[in-house]
């Protein structure tokens, strides 16, 4: 039971984290003027160069295989809605590692999207 | 203000699309490709060389990719916690995909839960979508460096 519990915290929190490191290393990139193809090509080139990046791919590689493994411990029904929670510790890892200002319609918009998330993931697993 | 919304609605769109379609696409080919029947070091091997040896399997991927390279331009242009939950519609497009390409029931559940992430994104996508300062100049500015300062 710690172990498991364990792997959920690590799979929650290295996945968020690792999408907040990809955020902030794409905001030290700079925006990226349109949808052209040469555009993506210099939002790519600047990617490679964040170290940031890298440490957000790492990170959701521990998250990928923390999932993995408590796949080989806990019910597919368990685990998978554990995911919705990504929504709220996102939002608050933004807020307060991002320096993002998350206003109140964010916060509600947010918790009925994790609570719908969690509804068709509980009804996929119970198929 | 609206031109920059328009642009992250369509990023957003886009990346939905490419997401659930790749998603799809990989599903179908591991499907054509069937359970792994033999788990030995040369069973696997065959498997991985069905696998790669896959146009479908290769297409998904590429589809993923992009999925991955606009991600990487959303995460330049908006907050994350503006993206987080407005591309959590992909469960609703998924959900449609599902009833009008493959036929599927669709459980009231289900439509439950279409609702609320439908109802949340909204009410995320029409906040700011940037709430932080942009950390540099712009990428597609041109670099106008005086000599002697290194072009970033």
């Amino acid at each position: 039971m710690i172990l498991s519990g364990s792997l959920v915290l690590l799979m929650v929190l290295a996945g968020t984290g690792g999408q907040l490191a990809l955020s902030r290393g794409m905001k030290q990139v700079g925006e990226v003027g349109g949808l052209s193809f040469a555009g993506l090509a210099r939002t790519v080139a600047g990617a490679l160069r964040q170290p940031w990046v890298y440490a957000g791919l790492s990170l959701d590689a521990v998250a990928f295989f923390s999932m993995l493994a408590l796949f080989t411990r806990e019910d597919f029904s368990v685990v998978v809605p554990v995911t919705a929670l990504s929504y709220v510790t996102g939002t608050f890892g933004a807020r307060f590692l991002l320096g993002e200002h998350v206003c109140w319609r964010r916060w509600a918009g947010t918790l009925l999207v994790a609570t719908g998330v969690t509804l068709t993931i509980l009804e996929r697993a119970g198929q | 203000m609206k031109a920059a919304r328009l642009r992250i609605y369509t990023l957003i769109a886009l990346m939905v699309v490419l997401g659930c379609t790749g998603d799809m696409i990989l599903s179908l080919g591991m499907k054509r490709i069937g359970p792994i029947p033999d788990w030995s070091p040369s069973g696997l091997a065959s498997a991985l060389f069905h696998t790669v040896s896959s146009p479908t399997i290769w297409l998904g991927i590429l589809l993923l990719l992009a999925f991955f390279v606009c991600l990487l331009t959303a995460f330049s242009w908006a907050d994350f916690s503006y993206l987080k939950p407005t591309m959590a519609v992909s469960y609703p497009f998924a959900t449609f995909l599902a009833y009008a390409v493959l036929g599927e029931t669709v459980t009231l559940t289900r439509w439950t839960s279409v609702a609320l992430i439908c109802m949340g994104s909204a009410v995320v996508g029409l906040t700011a979508h940037r709430t932080t300062a942009p950390a540099v100049r712009p990428v597609t500015a041109p670099v106008t460096g005086h000599a002697g300062e290194p072009a970033r």
